[in-house]
């Protein structure tokens, strides 16, 4: 069942209404529970086996770990034969024997999630590499797998490192996996956000429908009025590169930017709308991205949740480990690292080196190819460039005398990062890595600027008048809505149209609706184009 | 009382009746402005503009109880009576409720609006529809095709929901459902383009029938210029028939039963003149059927005209009044309109007998002064040799008609 149709909205509807309607409030959540997997198996039942195995062994790891934390602290209360309390040396040892215990669980926990993820991922590609093409493997993704095991694997982290209890019912654990408005492409939630909100009871809110309605149209303008409508010409160019000048393959890559934050955005919004219809909150996962000062600050920005879910489990371990804490007191103990500029490197190499394996680590969870690849090193090189070279820059500014708070500034930072972006969107959009590097060889080497019109209308003939004036409509809407909630931070614009006349409101919702039916892509003919972050 | 006050209501658990009364009236008026800016861009912007389209719109545009014959089929029968010249030699007023493609699964819901505006002397149904196969069906969507078509055009109805409902059921194709409870649905990408095409197709939706104030001006006349090669024809004997497919007969039975049921005794089914080409296999199926299909329609008591087998007396010649070997050409149009104008008038068509004012004799008058104009036109096209050029009623045909350069902009062919 794909956001894009008309039996999304039905089930919807009926969904939070018989969630209201439930008589048994403290089972309100089954509804969820049935709503997702119905959800979910209406895609595939056969896929929804993986979801189960993964909902099974989170509980079991969890409980077990729950089981061995009790175990633990009443073997340390436990009094020897004698009647004596343990020595410390004794409790030392319990409660190593019983690290090692809950890391094992972990570890097996964390192995079967992530090799499922790993088995539908990366098993094919790997098949067809050993092989040399010689043996293609096919295996459908399952719907949602990386943003359901991210999401439980948080959850058993988390219950590891004690900061929160382990569910005792293993239905709202399968809840919390299979949760239908995230499943498809997220937000990533952590437990204690999301699972508390998942289980209590709900009482139908005005102003929640009234909020969740509106970003969920918002998302349907977005993904179905501008993304859908430039999508097949973006890849008509990409793909065939070689046919195109580089002016206009620059051109697609450009509209590629535009097609995916308003995929991805719009299926977002979607999610979180329909999660408040139900009175849930998401997380946000987008933050005016495209008004980044810097490649750290766009991944502040862009998939929130994903970068979030990174810093907690893998950032954060991997700058506190042993080796890199060690290789910090080793470097500030040289001379260099008395020197004004090694002092910040001491202090900055351990996250920016954590920063350059999350990296990598996006960029191979984007999928299994050295374009992933070449896209994480490329983000975390000039994420870990800045943060070294940071005093530097400040440095280039101050002799310069250039006031960073300036708008001129501003904006600048902005098209820098901007830049920087799109020549990751490359790696995004190309077929391989080869691709990928001649289509970069292309926009730099092969301009057409003269002939770019009537290239365009060769290129893309269903590109019409109309089609210019919807994507240009839209991209100054999506601008002007970003712009406003940069310039108010922390405030919503929904509010600020609910808290005007019901006559802005009522003319912004019908606009809305009737220029979605108008012009969205949808239809008899139109296979209805699955979201981009949907095949993670 | 307003937003804040209200929430603060709510928030202190007091239930507040005007609180919900306005929630939901605000909800509502959201509702219908969506309902009524949809329905108007349907009705101005996006009504489908094909001389099916315009053709069954124009029956609706005629005045209640006005026409004295109504026909019901398919192209076969639309290029082969013209409403002008009927309305001008014998007095005859009529109009061809016919899309093309007609299929017998949707005659009753055609009859019934029928029965519904109008009170006709006689309903002729010309039976090609009843003549198909299911392969052909399953090949060429004959039945879906019908039913998309007055879906599009049909006023909004119980009717019209059970055409739907019908088809649906039937085929199993629900997958369509949607496009054809809303047409909307499945068209909408059919915008007109930028803003002055938007206005014109807007001004050209309001304006259509201004022409011939309110009514259309050719009455849902059609035909080709030209003439496409139709080699020699076979030689079948009048007695043979040729079973229908078992599908169509019973909807034809279906039909038949309804048109009892309702009382409805003025209806006649007629076959329209065909050529029936050496080697054509389907033409020779098709005269079978429409032998064999004379003896069910009068099981039922209902009178069955077959012009295959009399092409005489209407005078046709094969194949030089045909257009190709389906549709007659304006020469044909004409003998078969004399003969069968003549026909109805000897069996139970009085045009006499109906009182219709000044205005809609002057509306009728102007139908038969463009008639005449656009057979004039046709005859000069035949004779500067244009092929296969579709002559139906559009602005910029009846501009031509009138002597002007049409200048505005439209889909018309």
């Amino acid at each position: 069942m794909n956001y894009i149709t008309f039996a999304f909205v039905i089930f919807t509807a009926v969904t939070v209404l018989v969630y209201y309607l439930w008589p048994w409030k403290k089972y309100q959540w089954c509804v969820l529970l049935a709503a997702s997997y119905v959800f979910y198996c209406s895609s595939s039942i056969r896929m929804s086996v993986w979801m189960v195995i993964t909902s099974i062994v989170i509980y079991i790891c969890a409980f077990r770990l729950e089981g061995l934390g009790e175990a633990e602290a009443a073997a340390l209360h436990k009094k020897k034969p004698d009647g004596t309390a343990l020595l410390r040396q004794e409790k030392k040892a319990v409660r190593a024997a019983f690290k090692r215990k809950r890391r094992a669980l972990l570890t097996f926990g964390l192995l079967v999630i992530f090799g499922i993820l790993a088995f539908f991922k990366y098993i094919p590609g790997l098949v067809s590499g050993i092989s040399g093409g010689r043996v293609m493997m096919s295996l459908l993704l399952p719907m949602g797998i990386s943003f359901y095991t991210f999401q439980s694997a948080g959850y058993l982290i988390d219950v590891y490192n004690g900061q929160i209890r382990a569910e005792k019912n293993f239905f709202k654990i399968a809840l919390f996996v299979s949760f239908f408005p995230q499943i498809v492409q997220g937000p990533i939630s952590f437990y204690d956000q999301l699972g508390r909100q998942l289980y209590e009871e709900h009482k139908p809110d005005w102003r929640g429908f009234k909020y969740g309605i509106s970003l969920i149209l918002f998302g349907y303008l977005e993904k179905m009025v501008l993304a859908d409508r430039i999508v097949n010409s973006i890849y008509q160019v990409s793909d065939n590169y070689t046919q195109y000048s580089g002016t206009l393959t620059g051109l697609a890559i450009l509209l590629y930017a535009l097609q995916l934050y308003a995929d991805f955005a719009g299926g977002i919004n979607i999610s979180i709308g329909i999660a408040q219809l139900l009175g849930i909150s998401l997380p946000q996962n987008f933050r005016q991205p495209y008004f980044s000062a810097s490649i750290n600050d766009y991944w502040r920005r862009w998939h929130i949740t994903l970068g979030a879910w990174m810093k907690k489990y893998i950032f954060y371990p991997l700058a506190l480990t042993k080796g890199l804490t060690g290789l910090q007191k080793k470097l500030g103990k040289s001379d260099f690292g008395k020197t004004a500029f090694g002092r910040h490197l001491v202090m900055v190499l351990p996250a920016g080196l954590s920063c350059l394996v999350v990296f990598l680590v996006v960029g191979i969870w984007h999928g299994a190819g050295m374009k992933y690849v070449a896209f994480g090193l490329w983000n975390g090189i000039i994420i870990m460039i800045s943060m070294i070279f940071e005093p530097v820059f400040k440095g280039w500014n101050r002799k310069l005398h250039i006031d960073e708070k300036s708008v001129t500034f501003r904006t600048f930072q902005c098209l820098r990062t901007f830049l920087l972006v799109y020549v990751g969107y490359v790696f995004d959009v190309g077929k391989d890595f080869k691709a990928c590097l001649g289509i970069i060889s292309s926009i730099l080497t092969r301009q057409n600027f003269r002939g770019l019109p009537a290239e365009m209308q060769s290129a893309w003939g269903d590109f019409t008048s109309l089609t210019l004036v919807i994507v240009l409509f839209m991209t100054a809407l999506l601008f002007a809505v970003d712009l406003w909630h940069e310039r108010h931070p922390g405030m919503s614009l929904r509010e600020r149209i609910d808290e005007g006349p019901f006559v802005k409101e009522w003319f912004l919702v019908t606009a809305c609706v009737i220029t979605i039916v108008i012009f969205g892509v949808y239809g008899p003919g139109v296979n209805p184009v699955k979201f981009v972050y949907m095949n993670f | 009382m307003n937003d804040a006050e209200m929430n603060r209501r709510e928030a202190a658990g007091r239930g507040c009746f005007v609180l919900y009364l306005k929630r939901i009236w605000k909800g509502l008026l959201v509702f219908v402005t969506i309902v009524c800016v949809l329905a108007l861009a349907w009705r101005y912007v996006y009504y489908p503009d094909n001389y099916d389209a315009n053709r069954v719109s124009g029956f609706y545009q005629e005045p209640e109880k006005s026409l004295d014959v109504v026909m019901i089929g398919a192209s076969d029968i639309g290029r082969a009576f013209c409403a002008g010249i009927a309305y001008r030699d014998y007095g005859i007023r009529s109009y061809p409720f016919v899309i093309n493609g007609d299929d017998v699964h949707v005659w009753k819901y055609q009859l019934s609006e029928v029965l519904a505006h109008q009170k006709p002397d006689k309903i002729v149904i010309e039976v090609n529809g009843a003549l198909y196969s299911k392969e052909e069906e399953k090949k060429f969507h004959m039945y879906a095709s019908a039913v998309s078509r007055l879906t599009e055009t049909m006023p909004e109805s119980l009717r019209k929901l059970r055409m739907v409902h019908e088809y649906l059921r039937s085929s199993g194709n629900y997958g369509n459902a949607l496009s054809l409870y809303w047409p909307l649905y499945a068209n909408h990408a059919d915008w007109p383009g930028g803003i002055v095409s938007v206005f014109y197709r807007i001004d050209l939706n309001r304006t259509k029938y201004d022409f011939n104030g309110g009514v259309s001006t050719l009455r849902g006349f059609e035909t080709l210029t030209g003439q496409k090669e139709i080699g020699p024809q076979q030689k079948i004997p009048s007695s043979y028939e040729a079973a229908l497919d078992p599908e169509y007969e019973r909807a034809l039975r279906e039909f038949l039963s309804f048109c009892r049921k309702k009382g409805v005794n003025n209806v006649l089914f007629i076959r329209a003149p065909h050529c029936l080409t050496e080697g054509d296999e389907r033409a020779k199926l098709m005269y079978g059927r429409s032998n064999r299909i004379g003896s069910i329609i009068e099981e039922y008591g209902y009178p069955y005209l077959n012009f295959e087998n009399h092409k005489d007396l209407p005078g046709i010649e094969t194949p030089g009044d045909f257009y190709d070997s389906q549709h007659l050409n304006v020469s044909g149009m004409r003998k078969f309109t004399a003969y069968f104008s003549r026909y109805l008038l000897e069996n139970g068509v009085n045009p006499q007998a109906r009182k219709i004012s000044p205005r809609r004799e002057q509306q009728w008058r102007r139908t038969v002064d463009y008639t005449e104009r656009f057979l004039r036109h046709y005859d000069e096209l035949c004779r500067s040799g244009q092929q296969d050029t579709d002559l139906y009623e559009s602005p910029e045909l009846l501009e031509t008609l009138q002597g002007r350069q049409y200048a505005g902009k439209t889909n018309a062919q």
